[in-house]
């Protein structure tokens, strides 16, 4: 999976679960502070974001320290890559 | 049929071997059922219909899971059936496992095996399991139709000529214990040691055709003598040592650590006596049914999770009794074994669905909206409740109010979750903390029963997401989904 559409499916999560305009959705937009998720959106957003691709998110602690959109395609990314080499994410 | 067969077969199950498939969620074995497709109807079948070769899975779905189960550390796979081996490509399966480096075995009533496929099946050193109730030919036509009844010692004399048994591949003589077939028991273990074969003796599970027929009953007591019998001149003479101890004669099953079933149509199932479905494979890998499951994590920690009597007993951190059984007489798969003999004298402490929530969850009147819990399955409980007029939310005109649903939902999964721990100390306390796609589709009156399902769709930390259902004689009332959040160690967080 590209980085490219990482971004693409990423974005379409946030608009499509949380009705958050694309033109808000930029790299260094803070999830909290920016794009207005609280801590119960953060369980919506897991979900469909493992959902929409395939990969395990809930127990990894790294998914904690993401902060702007930009830390999560590169967390999805990372998380992509590390299933291609295990087999399964 | 049974599952508990891969010991049995030679596959090494050290201590810890199994404690560390149980900290990891791996598996030392998987069960799958070829097809359900049968030669015989037999009286005592513990199975269900075929749905018909459309809805089973596929030759590359089977070699697939297989794969995956090899991949998350089987070292055995065991085919099941109906009678795998009318199935075409049983032998195709066969030789597939084998050049995964795995070994097979396989449970069979002797059809089409002719001195040929007996060869063959001793040439790819298949563990085999003739089911053979007993030696007369009346209990071995409660099995079978009559002119199936001589399948198995046919197929007997077949497997002889071509090898069997030998060290590179057993072949036991699978028997389920019923009132027709007791007073052989004794003659038969003894015959088989004699013949070198191995003895599969199980008490039957009660569920399928069996309790129907009420031909399988055999009163505790009984059972008791039979395996103290048996265990005394399987020392005596054999100079094999055990402890008697339910569901298996000279075994311990405590197969839920290590091992689970795949069914013909994919369904996941701790195993063949216990038939909550986990998962379907078709719609998740096998590693994630297995890890997400919370059935089959309390059957890993058993000796932790077990209510009742059994966890008082003295035999508690190597038996945990058959799960199978205690499911289907209980509804509870961590109640006590209701068939155990040491717990003949503690049947009225083994709690069994449907019960009342009173105890389950911390609410009382007026504010608890449930009466009764149903039943509860892998991640997912049915609760009840009759509408009344002294219940909250309720008008003048004997309508309920919408958001009462809401409440009626996050009371279920509390129950759910109070009666998984139910005698492990105190309750967790959960909140209920979001609700959205709440749908309205009917108005509820006093003197309603209601019927609300629950099931735990997702996690978070410490936040669970529950999709609930409330219905009314079968029509949905209401549909939404609930945010629940509970400690980490708690249960309804836990999906």
């Amino acid at each position: 999976m590209t980085e490219q559409q990482v971004i693409q499916w990423t974005n379409e999560v946030f608009e499509q679960a949380f009705e958050i305009e694309r033109s808000m959705l930029t790299a260094d937009a803070h999830i909290f502070e920016d794009l207005g998720l609280d801590s119960l959106d953060i369980v919506d957003l897991v979900v469909a974001l493992q959902d929409r691709f395939g990969i395990r998110i809930r127990e990894d602690e790294r998914i904690r320290t993401v902060e702007t959109l930009g830390d999560l395609y590169a967390y999805i990314v990372m998380v992509g890559q590390e299933a291609a080499l295990g087999g399964e994410g | 049929m049974s599952g508990c067969f891969a010991s049995a077969t030679g596959l090494e199950l050290r201590a810890e071997l199994i404690a560390e498939a149980v900290a990891q969620k791996r598996l030392l074995s998987m069960e799958i059922e070829l097809s359900r497709d049968c030669n015989p109807r037999c009286a005592l079948c513990d199975g269900v219909e075929s749905e018909g070769a459309n809805r089973e899975l596929t030759s590359q779905e089977s070699r697939d899971v297989i794969l995956q189960a090899k991949a998350l550390g089987a070292r055995t796979i065991t085919i099941l059936g109906g009678e795998p081996m009318i199935h075409r490509g049983i032998f195709d399966l066969i030789e597939f496992i084998r050049e995964q480096g795995l070994g097979v075995a396989l449970f069979t009533n002797g059809a089409n095996v002719a001195a040929d496929t007996a060869q063959r099946l001793f040439e790819n050193r298949v563990n085999l399991a003739l089911e053979m109730d007993a030696f007369t030919p009346m209990v071995q036509r409660l099995r079978a139709q009559e002119e199936d009844a001589s399948l198995a010692i046919e197929a007997l004399r077949n497997l002889k000529e071509a090898g069997y048994p030998s060290d590179e591949a057993s072949l036991a003589i699978s028997t389920r214990i019923c009132r027709h077939n007791m007073s052989e028991m004794v003659d038969l273990w003894q015959w088989l040691r004699d013949q070198g074969l191995l003895p599969y003796l199980e008490m039957m599970p009660p569920k399928g055709a069996a309790p129907a027929s009420q031909q399988s009953d055999v009163e505790p007591g009984k059972l008791h003598d039979l395996f103290d019998e048996i265990a005394r001149i399987d020392a005596e003479k054999y100079g094999r040592i055990w402890e008697p101890q339910p569901p298996l004669v000279g075994h311990a099953c405590l197969r839920h650590g290590f091992s689970c079933l795949v069914g013909a149509t994919g369904n996941v199932t701790p195993c063949v006596g216990l038939p909550i479905v986990l998962g379907n494979v078709r719609r998740d890998s096998l590693r994630r049914i297995l890890e997400d499951s919370e059935v089959l994590e309390d059957l890993r920690n058993a000796t932790r999770t077990i209510k009742g009597p059994c966890s008082e007993c003295d035999k508690a951190g190597h038996c945990y009794g058959c799960r199978g059984t205690a499911y289907n007489l209980t509804g509870d798969y961590l109640a006590s074994d209701p068939t155990c003999w040491r717990n003949a004298d503690r049947r009225d402490e083994i709690l069994t669905l449907p019960v009342a929530v009173e105890g389950l969850i911390p609410h009382q009147a007026p504010m608890c909206l449930i009466d009764t819990l149903l039943s509860v399955g892998e991640r997912s409980a049915r609760t009840s409740v009759r509408v009344t007029g002294e219940m909250p939310f309720v008008d003048t005109d004997g309508l309920l109010d919408e958001c009462a649903c809401i409440e009626m939902i996050a009371q279920s999964i509390a129950a759910m979750a109070g009666f998984r721990r139910a005698g492990r100390g105190t309750p967790q306390i959960g909140m209920l903390v979001g609700a959205k796609d709440l749908r309205i589709e009917g108005p509820v009156h006093v003197g309603d029963l209601l019927e609300i399902s629950v099931y735990k769709t997702a996690r978070f930390g410490e936040i669970g997401v529950v999709a609930g259902i409330v219905q009314r004689d079968g029509t949905v009332i209401a549909r939404g989904e609930i945010k629940v959040w509970e400690n980490a160690a708690s249960d309804a967080a836990r999906a």
